[in-house]
């Protein structure tokens, strides 16, 4: 039964992502209407498939205002590497309906491209079109995207401007809590050698959700407060976790403060 | 060799239900002119004026993306391997206004051997953009001499999938590799 779940998971998540537009309130609009329906029934292949772009092209073809239409098309592009064709689909889709497609298109920029300018630039726009502290959730339901504006900044070293950001979004009781937000937050003040801090953070992050990423920034923390036994114990719970597969993992990019195999072991030896 | 027992499965199934519902519907002929592929978007096709003719693939109407199923990006030695070759091997220059993303999309055929390289460079706007040779070259030569790639294996069958790499340059430095 669990197999049989985790594969209907795997199925789904390959077709579209989104679920079905509701084409009833286009019903006065006929041939909208008619796009929509076919934009729905492309929901029956698998994303990427010839059926699939198919349907999504005569929806965009019969009804050219469907915004969701370009945003589907889209995502096939993007999973295979092909941005351009994926950014000026996007681009439509946004241009249509910014509120509802800018995030998709910044959590995009972040996650799959690092691009961090063009990601901070859709996330204000967001912010200045909602004028709500909360803007909404990065596709993979892991983050608030007030998380993955601060982590743009950190990237274009804006250390203290994604701490403010982040301590504020955490007092805010609308804030969605995500996976690794603890970790994150442990992590800036690591490197902005708040050490103290940091340890806290990862102590929440452990509460949260343990994982080998937060063990290997503990030790290193700890390394640099000299407290070489916590840290060696640290590094050792890192590496279990790792084996054993707790870590961050996406099919699709890297997460930031994302460990591998050999941060661990390099740390390892230098914390003896 | 990986084994990820659902992406076959999936793929498998995938090819009889489009099969099934396009009989079913009798929805396959649209109105709009769409680009034609056996089964994937991201397939790449021979073409004997880029390609090597000894690359071979098992199944030329069946790769699917690396990204599918539950793997993602398989390396020897993982994502830090594959980083350090490029680190190690691209010789920074700074070079002003040499900035974007090259991003070589390729194939990894049933004996992990990789081929049939493809070549996008675009700006930060993700608009078409020609670097430099003197970077694009370097780029596409690392990528081409990459040798940790594993072939996709399941019940003793061998499969090609599709790859990419996207390499983010600042200025004409390597500042990131991706995914």
């Amino acid at each position: 039964m669990k197999k049989l779940l985790y594969f209907l998971i795997l199925v789904s998540f390959q077709m579209s992502i989104f679920g079905q537009q509701n084409c009833e309130i286009l019903k006065d609009n006929s041939k909208c209407y008619r796009a929509c329906l076919i934009m729905n029934e492309e929901s029956l292949f698998r994303q990427g498939s010839f059926e699939s772009q198919k349907h999504l092209s005569d929806a965009i073809e019969m009804c050219p205002t469907l915004s969701n239409a370009y945003f589907e098309k889209s995502v096939a592009y993007l999973k295979r590497g092909r941005f351009m064709e994926w950014k000026m689909l996007m681009d439509k889709a946004v241009e249509l309906n910014p509120e509802q497609h800018l995030s998709y298109r910044a959590w995009c920029q972040f996650s799959f491209l690092h691009n961090y300018e063009e990601t901070i630039k859709d996330l204000n726009q967001l912010s200045a079109i909602k004028n709500t502290p909360f803007i909404g959730v990065g596709q993979s339901g892991d983050y608030d995207l007030r998380m993955v504006l601060a982590l743009s900044y950190k990237f274009t070293e804006r250390k203290e401007k994604a701490i403010d950001i982040i301590e504020t979004a955490l007092q805010d009781e609308d804030y969605y809590v995500g996976l690794y937000d603890y970790l994150h937050l442990g992590v800036l003040y690591l490197e902005n050698n708040q050490l103290e801090k940091a340890v806290n953070s990862f102590e929440k992050q452990i509460e949260e959700n343990e994982l080998a990423e937060v063990y290997y920034y503990l030790a290193k923390t700890y390394h640099n407060l000299e407290k070489e036994l916590e840290a060696k114990r640290s590094i050792e719970r890192a590496l279990e976790m790792y084996n054993k597969g707790r870590k961050m993992h996406s099919n699709y990019y890297q997460y930031a403060d994302q460990i591998y195999e050999k941060d661990i072991l390099d740390l390892q030896k230098k914390i003896g | 060799m990986f084994n990820f027992k659902n992406m076959s499965i999936l793929f498998k199934i995938s090819r009889i239900w489009n099969v099934l519902l396009c009989l079913a519907m009798f929805s396959c002929v649209g109105t709009t002119t769409e680009e034609k592929y056996y089964n994937d978007l991201g397939e790449i096709r021979f073409d004997e004026k880029l390609d090597d003719i000894n690359f071979k693939v098992c199944h030329e109407d069946y790769t699917f993306p690396f990204n599918y199923g539950g793997v993602g990006l398989v390396y020897t030695g993982e994502k830090r391997e594959l980083e350090k070759t490029y680190f190690d091997d691209y010789k920074n220059t700074r070079i002003e206004g040499q900035t974007g993303f090259i991003t070589i999309r390729f194939i990894i055929n049933c004996e992990g051997k990789a081929g049939r390289f493809r070549v996008e460079e675009m700006d930060l706007n993700l608009e078409p953009k020609k670097f430099d040779d003197t970077i694009s070259t370097q780029i596409i030569n690392i990528t081409k001499s990459l040798g940790g790639w594993q072939a996709y294996e399941y019940e003793g069958i061998t499969y090609d999938y599709q790859q990419y790499l996207t390499i983010k340059i600042e200025d004409g430095r390597l500042k990131d590799v991706l995914p």
